[in-house]
């Protein structure tokens, strides 16, 4: 185990993931991102992400809930801490997704600021291995 | 002339079950647009920050930088507005009755009527935002209870003074105008009171609120 901090980045808006991506090794230089915007089958995509990994899941992707994913999730990855992101999220989908196990769920931070904030509140920095970065 | 006491019962059902599919389409449509909407621009929005990391800019640069910041803040006040609006259609009401007087604290009453015993019979959300709209502050209120109603007016602030009617027509009609104003608030509180059986209207340099009410005995 290092202390590297692992993040998935789950999104189908291709543009939006690889900004994330940039905010992020901005924020957490020795963070390792992987972005995965294809949601089909991505319990098992997940199978080598690092343990304790932290998942940002978007809401909506393509078309699909991403709040339906997150019992399935759950099952496979149970060390998974998952956040479902949303554009515009309600108090309804909030609670939703918490009980279907996201570790929380939250509205996209909009700056360079609120990620920051945002991701050092979530990352457990010694608890998390390593990955290299990639695009799934 | 065709009235709806003459038109077949069919006609009518199927007349109220497209008034039901409009305005089901109109808050898919709501719904639809603050949010897909929202990815983007948060794109654009972090991807201006990191390039004016990246690369110092020139003068030129600089007033373009800060014209697409302009711009980008334009836009997302727009969008913010539009989803208060989704929101406020969709938000789950309280519904147990409020005193009155729990609903007006903070804020100076002017009436002759008796208000201790009024409950009223929306979610106080709906009217304590408005007054927020208007004001962070203390306001001046004028008071008149009906039989099963209360009416409330207070002076709107001096940038919307002229605005006259309904606020969500005012804001849907004109995002540009209004969405930075109390207007877009107001809209989201004229929603919600309207989803109660109350009501919310701009005229004469004051804001109304027709809230349903009832004595207490």
């Amino acid at each position: 185990m290092t202390s590297t901090p692992s993040v998935v980045i789950v999104d189908d808006e291709v543009d939006h993931a690889l900004i994330v991506r940039l905010v992020l090794h901005q924020v957490v230089p020795d963070a390792t991102v992987a972005i995965m915007t294809d949601p089909r089958a991505l319990a098992q995509r997940l199978v080598e992400t690092p343990l304790g990994s932290l998942v940002l899941l978007d809401h909506n992707l393509d078309g699909r809930d991403g709040i339906e994913l997150l019992p399935l999730l759950a099952a496979e990855r149970s060390d998974l801490r998952v956040v479902l992101l949303s554009a515009a999220l309600t108090e309804t989908n909030r609670l939703r997704a918490l009980a279907a196990g996201a570790y929380d769920a939250v509205e996209k931070p909009s700056s360079v600021a609120e990620w920051r904030s945002f991701v050092t509140a979530l990352l457990d920095m010694a608890a998390v291995p390593a990955a290299r970065s990639q695009v799934a | 002339m065709v009235t709806a006491e003459r038109m077949p019962e069919s006609l009518i059902e199927q007349l109220a079950l497209l008034d039901d599919t409009s305005d089901n389409l109109l808050g898919s449509f709501l719904r639809t647009v603050s949010h897909d909407l929202k990815t983007p621009l948060l794109t654009v929005s972090l991807a201006l920050e990191l390039l004016g990391d990246a690369f110092p800019a020139d003068d030129r640069g600089r007033v373009a930088r800060e014209a697409l910041t302009s711009g980008m803040r334009d836009l997302e006040g727009m969008l913010d507005a539009v989803t208060g609006v989704s929101r406020a259609r969709r938000r789950i009401l309280r519904d147990e009755p409020t005193s009155l007087v729990d609903v007006l604290t903070g804020h100076m009453v002017i009436s002759d009527d008796e208000v201790s015993r009024v409950l009223t019979r929306v979610d106080a959300r709906s009217v304590t935002e408005a007054f927020s709209a208007l004001s962070g502050g203390l306001l001046n209120l004028r008071l008149d209870v009906r039989d099963d109603s209360v009416a409330i007016s207070a002076a709107l602030p001096e940038a919307i003074v002229e605005l006259d009617g309904s606020c969500v027509a005012a804001l849907l009609g004109s995002l540009t105008q209004y969405a930075d104003t109390p207007v877009a608030k107001l809209a989201a509180c004229e929603v919600l009171l309207t989803r109660q059986g109350g009501a919310l209207r701009c005229g004469g340099g004051r804001l109304w609120l027709q809230i349903p009410a009832v004595i207490a005995e």
